[in-house]
This record gives C-alpha cells, sequence and structure tokens, in this order.
C-alpha cells in the first residue's frame, strides 16, 4: 500500500483523472474532498461490508457442497 | 438513463425465470458467477437464485423491485451500466434480496442498497451500490401487505 504525507488543500492525482483533495481536519475527522469521471463509483467501504454480511445472513440453506 | 423513477420501477417487465451469469462475481461471494432464478408459482412474487462457484451453491430469496410497491428510485454509477452493455432502461431488470429475521417468520426485509443489476437481453449481471445509497437501508423491512404472500 502507498501511504502519502498530505497538508489541509494539499491534492493526490490518480491515474490523470482523479483527485483527492484533503479539505479539512477536525480531531479524528478528515474531510475528503474527491473530483472523478462520473462514471467512477465511489463508496464508503462499509456499505460494501453490509452487503456482504446481509448476503451471508440471508443465504437459505447452508452452502451444498459438490460431491 | 441511470436514474429509475418509480413509474420506471412499476412499468418493468418481469424477469420471470431464467438463467444468468455474473461476470464478476457477487459481493462477498467472488467466485460465483452463475446463477439461476426460478419463479416460485406457489409464493409470488418472490424467486429463489440459486448462485453457484465452483464448489457448490447456494439459495438467495429474491423480488423484482415492480412487485414490492414501495418507493424505490435507485441511482445507478454509470460504470455499472457500462459493464453490463445497458444502453436502454428497457435493458434493465432489477431482484433485490430478502431477508427473513430470525425472530419471526412473519417479518422479512429486501436489502434495497445492493440490487443485482441485470442484463435482460444479455443475461448478465452484477450486484451494485446504487448511488444513492444514502437514501435506502439494506435491511428495508417490508409490511406484510406489501407483498401478497409471505416468505417462509
Amino acid at each position: 500500500m502507498l501511504v502519502l504525507s498530505r497538508k489541509v488543500n494539499e491534492v493526490i492525482l490518480i491515474n490523470n483523472n482523479i483527485e483527492v483533495r484533503i479539505n479539512r481536519i477536525e480531531g479524528d475527522t478528515v474531510k475528503i474532498g474527491i473530483q472523478a469521471p462520473k462514471q467512477v463509483s465511489i463508496i464508503r467501504k462499509e456499505i460494501a461490508l453490509d452487503i456482504a454480511e446481509i448476503n451471508a445472513a440471508s443465504v437459505l440453506t447452508t452452502k451444498f457442497q459438490n460431491q | 438513463m441511470n436514474s429509475f423513477t418509480h413509474s420506471d420501477i412499476a412499468s418493468m417487465q418481469p424477469l420471470g425465470s431464467s438463467v444468468l451469469h455474473f461476470p464478476e462475481g457477487i459481493i462477498g461471494y467472488a467466485d460465483v458467477r452463475d446463477a439461476e432464478v426460478k419463479v416460485l408459482e406457489q409464493k409470488k412474487p418472490f424467486s429463489i437464485m440459486k448462485l453457484e462457484d465452483p464448489t457448490g451453491f447456494m439459495n438467495l430469496l429474491v423480488i423484482e423491485p415492480r412487485d414490492f410497491h414501495l418507493n424505490y428510485e435507485p441511482v445507478f454509477f454509470e460504470n455499472d451500466l457500462i459493464s453490463l452493455g445497458i444502453t436502454d432502461k428497457a435493458d434493465v431488470a432489477l431482484l433485490n434480496v430478502i431477508s427473513t429475521e430470525a425472530n419471526s417468520a412473519d417479518e422479512i426485509s429486501v436489502n434495497l442498497i445492493g440490487p443485482f443489476l441485470i442484463n435482460r437481453k444479455l443475461k448478465i449481471g452484477k450486484q451494485v451500490v446504487i448511488q444513492n445509497y444514502a437514501n435506502y437501508s439494506v435491511k428495508h423491512h417490508i409490511p406484510k401487505a406489501a407483498s401478497e404472500t409471505k416468505a417462509s
């Protein structure tokens, strides 16, 4: 994993078309602004984890293993 | 094109029983590539989705949002539509996963944030996160009156 240090208002450029800006730092919260082409999906990771969890909880039966 | 209104959802043609391919797997089950949807004639409007990976299979209970009569207006990420070759709203079918509550067989909920987005012509799909996820829940309670029969 690449780890970079950035100050407020400094920007990281990804793939020449995605900008990640550190907008503000308040205590343990960092406000991040992301500018990306509209076809790029950006979500909070916990949303994907919530869906994985609800998928697992929604399985009707325990998994049937192939013989 | 990527925003679906209540009337878009309500006027969708039913997907019905079908065999689907998920080129990217589904969330939490990256190895699942194939699925078979079977309408449960006795328990309409629910269908069983059998998900297969190389080691076996499992079943989910799913519903098409046209049948659950909620105010559901999902907005999709453009890259999800592009990756499935969807160029027209008429190409789209949706399936949402149902959960039954552990403590009560009468209580069911539906995942509104992570539907299966399907290109009904190409029979390929993807479990996506909708762009307006903040407006919805992965566990939206469905009143019994909203569905014709309860899941069991």
